[in-house]
């Protein structure tokens, strides 16, 4: 666990990541503004600038921005853990089983996978929110169908490996049934770039997550959500800059500090390139 | 004869953070004279390469090297000098050559670049390179010099490697396990090229190897180098007919040999010791059957003949 | 040719399976494409009418069939909301997204990759850990965020650049562009309207950078990573030992080594600038297909969606062809396999 502040840039991650999950729990508790934050207009405070009062303004309906952003943390988190939890166990699931029995299930599956895979990213994402209708719900589910492929494929070839390596195929001579094999052997050896594969996901599903909201088939007003949040700020950028900016900066900040983390644990489990 | 390499107490230690983590080099000393092989022979671990590396002057910056490194006229050289010194005068094959090579670049140009750098001149270079080729044993110059180092087989890109060596004429050519990466006949036929090319063109070699018998085939004297020392070194005959320390006699003992008896491999018991540890003592202590109390202090160097032995329990 | 024939049939399964999967998803998820096409407000007599019309009726088997025909033959449909010929919609808005594409790789290729690479020579030291924080920044940025911000303050706080469009509305009246090509800079260059060309690139610059911010921070990444991958290996060693100097080592034989993944990853970002458009010609009102992406998404205009989809999966597939052709002529072993 020490890696998480062995340098000044992942301990800033690390710290807002603490943060961002603590504002996750108990945001409701500490947001100045907590019914505002949950979406009550208070429409005569509209616009009102960053200040004493509102230190990060209020947006066009009056709501305290601080207030909004700190309870769109918790979405934000859970939409993240959910995308990559279920595309995770729906990838790792299959991709196992693609690599290690081989044969046609694995073509089928590596082929199914590699047609998701071929379109440009997000681009299936929004195509499938598009037909499933606009919502949080519908934004979620898209993102899963988008994501599993990767975990699929990551975890078969890994899997494919380890099942050519000399202590599995002992092991199946030996007579130890498959699903120990694969549980013991493969799923130890798979589980290091699993982590890190995970701990970048998570970042880059809240960009993709904010992105579908900020074009409008994410989650709906009067939502807390950071990219509807931009997107509502997006023609009063040049006047009340505040609303679009901080929102915006929210998703940056989460998105930075994952990447961050998903950077100290790659090197952390495997250093051969980074440090001499 | 005069000498051509001559090191002298080499230590090397490694550091981190300003603090010692490692000495993997304890005191080495090597001679040879023109024409001649020197074999160093040991474990893996024991230093072997790290000694080719540091007469190089290749040692990276978190290294720090005491001794003394002579070399023919040019008397005491630091690393600063090797940079001259090193692919001209002095110039090592080493162990994998799939990997020696650049993939991207074809035989011909990577050769041609080495010509560059020894300021051969331009018309000639062809010429030359395709007669090195030759003298390896390659006869298809042409294909060869247009090939990647993918294409060629390892013995092939082995004899390529030790053109390379060869385009500068160098007095001393280091061999850092040559043979190793090679198939058990292949390697016998590298051997035998770099022993007839030795012969031929006379220059002088550093053979580094754990396997014991290509170093007796190829030197004419030898060193065993056990956790960074020479424990015993003299000419090849000597020191493989009449093993004086305890560990070159384990080492030998070890080897199955088609002439011998039938009866036990010896076994070495324990573990080389780790670098980590500063040693005092001899190094081979905790290892050896015949140690007592008196080797924990430094062993004395003994001389028999022309067999150097560093050992409490030989008698001169 | 036999690699190219392999190449071609595995595009076109790609490209078979890609319009597949929209089609599925658009037919078989519960909202009537028919509703969809003429509003809440029709009764269920016209609906059914409409349905029958569009051949919506027929199994989903054969409507794909159709469909599949009917995009061979070059007839892509009616856009429902602009009501114009898909082909044509599409096919007069890809210049503009294709030369905003070319200057946002342009420059996080030459720009990500020279900052990578000096990172990578000054390892450890000041500049390298100022250009990875950059990098990991370039990455972790919403498109749309920065795009927004660039807006405020280049053309809103400051006036350096304009907010929005691709040339100044005036340009059509003062120096207007005569179509050659179709691409209007490259147009501009070629008819000497250097007045336009200039006009164009500032306009240009903000939509770029913005689009350009992930690659850059991704190419700038992978440039460094590869190059000390490269440095470590045994050949570099092999050249030091035989005398090369570090200059040669590093420009002539390092980079070379290094390009290749190097190579692979720009043609993976140039799958991510495709949707990349969407979000930066939303911001930006660039006239491109991303904003016609958009808003076909938003109206769920079902023809066009799928003639965007198909488009966007050409473009994905012919950059990952050019990246492979580079890629044989960078690396021999690629080649022979």
């Amino acid at each position: 666990m020490k890696f998480l502040f062995k340098d000044k840039l992942t301990s800033m991650a690390s710290t807002l990541l603490i943060l961002f999950i603590f504002l996750a729990i108990f945001g409701p508790l500490v947001a100045p503004y907590p019914k505002e934050g949950r979406g009550k207009a208070n429409v005569d405070n509209s616009f009102i600038g960053p200040g004493w009062k509102h230190l990060l303004g209020t947006d066009e309906l009056g709501r305290d921005l601080l207030s909004r952003i700190i309870f769109g943390a918790r979405p934000a988190l859970l939409i993240a853990l959910a995308v990559v939890g279920f595309a995770a166990v729906i990838g790792t699931l299959l991709g196992l089983i693609a690599g290690y029995r081989g044969g046609w299930i694995d073509s089928l599956i590596m082929r199914v996978s590699e047609l998701f895979l071929s379109f440009p990213p997000l681009l299936l994402s929004l195509v499938a929110v598009t037909f499933l209708g606009p919502g949080l719900v519908n934004a979620l589910i898209a993102l899963i169908i988008s994501w599993w492929p990767w975990y699929a494929r990551l975890i078969r070839v890994e899997a494919s490996i380890v099942k050519s390596k000399p202590y599995v195929e002992i092991s199946a001579a030996m007579g130890v049934p498959d699903r120990v094999i694969i549980l013991r052997h493969i799923l130890r050896n798979v589980t290091t770039p699993l982590i890190v594969q995970i701990a970048a996901d998570l970042g880059t599903v809240i960009l993709a997550a904010g992105s579908l909201a900020f074009i409008g088939l994410g989650a709906q007003p009067p939502a807390a959500d950071w990219g509807l949040m931009v997107a509502q700020g997006r023609n009063l950028i040049f006047d009340q800059w505040w609303i679009s900016t901080f929102s915006g900066m929210a998703i940056f900040l989460a998105v930075l500090a994952f990447n961050i983390l998903g950077d100290a644990l790659r090197d952390h489990f495997d250093p051969r390139i980074s440090r001499q | 004869m005069s000498t051509v390499l001559k090191v002298s107490n080499l230590e090397v230690d490694f550091i981190a953070a300003g603090t010692v983590i490692n000495t993997p080099l304890r005191g080495i000393n090597l001679e040879i004279s023109s024409g001649q092989t020197l074999g160093i022979v040991g474990e893996t671990g024991c230093g072997k390469t790290l000694t080719a590396t540091s007469i190089m002057g290749l040692l990276p910056s978190s290294a720090i090297q005491r001794g003394s490194i002579e070399f023919a006229e040019h008397g005491l050289v630091n690393a600063a000098d090797m940079a001259d010194i090193r692919g001209s005068e002095i110039t090592m094959i080493f162990q994998n050559p799939q990997s020696a090579f650049n993939p991207i670049f074809t035989i011909g140009t990577q050769l041609h670049m080495v010509a560059v750098r020894r300021q051969i001149a331009r018309n000639k270079i062809e010429q030359l390179l395709h007669a090195r080729l030759r003298s390896v044993g390659l006869n298809d110059v042409k294909r060869v010099m247009n090939s990647y180092p993918h294409e060629l087989s390892g013995g092939m890109l082995q004899r390529c490697m030790i053109a390379m060596a060869l385009i500068s004429t160098p007095k001393l050519l280091i061999a850092d396990e040559p043979t190793t990466a090679l198939d058990a006949t292949i390697g016998h036929q590298v051997l035998g090229l770099i022993r007839s090319l030795q012969q031929s063109e006379g220059f002088a070699m550093l053979f580094i190897s754990h396997d014991v018998s290509a170093v007796a085939k190829v030197s004419d004297v030898m060193a065993v180098v056990y956790a960074g020392r020479v424990v015993e070194s003299g000419p090849t005959q000597d020191v493989m007919n009449n093993p004086q320390h305890p560990y070159t006699k384990g080492l030998l003992g070890a080897i199955p040999s088609a002439k011998k008896p039938r009866g036990e491999l010896t076994a070495i018991t324990g573990n080389v010791p780790s670098s980590l540890k500063a040693l005092t003592g001899c190094s081979f202590a905790k290892r050896c059957t015949s140690a007592d109390a008196q080797c924990l202090g430094e062993p004395p160097i003994i001389q028999i003949k022309e067999q150097v032995i560093a050992c409490w329990k030989v008698a001169p | 040719m036999k690699i190219l024939r392999n190449r071609l049939s595995s595009a076109l399964l790609v490209l078979l399976g890609a319009s597949f999967i929209t089609f599925t998803l658009a037919r078989v998820i519960p909202s009537d494409p028919a509703l969809a096409y003429i509003g809440p407000k029709a009764t269920a007599a016209e609906a059914a009418k409409l349905r029958i019309t569009l051949g919506l009726d027929q199994p989903i088997p054969v409507q794909y069939f159709k469909y599949l025909i009917e995009t061979f033959q070059g007839n892509w449909g009616y856009s429902l909301s602009t009501k114009q010929p898909i082909l044509q919609e599409i096919a007069d808005r890809l210049p503009a997204t294709l030369e905003l594409i070319f200057f946002a790789i342009s420059f996080a290729v030459i720009f990500g990759v020279a900052l990578g690479v000096y990172a990578a020579k000054y390892r450890g030291k000041f500049q390298d850990s100022l250009i990875r924080i950059f990098a990991i920044i370039g990455v972790s940025m919403p498109a749309f965020w920065l795009g927004l911000l660039l807006q405020m303050l280049f053309a809103g706080r400051l006036t350096w650049f304009p907010a929005t469009g691709q040339f100044d509305i005036e340009l059509k009246y003062d120096h207007p562009i005569t179509r050659v090509t179709g691409f209007p800079l490259f147009d501009s260059i070629i008819t000497g309207n250097y007045h336009a060309t200039f006009n164009g690139l500032h306009h240009m610059i903000l939509p770029a950078l913005t689009l350009s911010a992930y690659s850059f921070g991704l190419l700038s990444r992978m440039a460094r990573a590869n190059l000390l991958e490269v440095l470590s290996q045994d050949y570099v060693k092999v050249a030091r030992a035989y005398g090369l100097s570090e200059r040669l080592i590093f420009f002539k034989l390092a980079l070379r080594n290094a390009l290749p993944p190097i190579v692979t990853v720009t043609g993976l970002s140039a799958a991510y600038l495709i949707t990349g458009t969407f979000f930066v010609e939303q911001v930006y009102n660039w006239p491109g297909i991303g904003s016609f992406a958009v808003n076909s998404l938003l109206s769920i205009d079902y023809p066009a969606i799928m003639g965007i989809t198909l488009v966007a999966a050409i473009g994905y597939l012919v950059t990952n062809f050019i990246v492979d052709l580079i890629q044989s002529k960078l690396d021999p072993r690629v080649w022979m396999k």
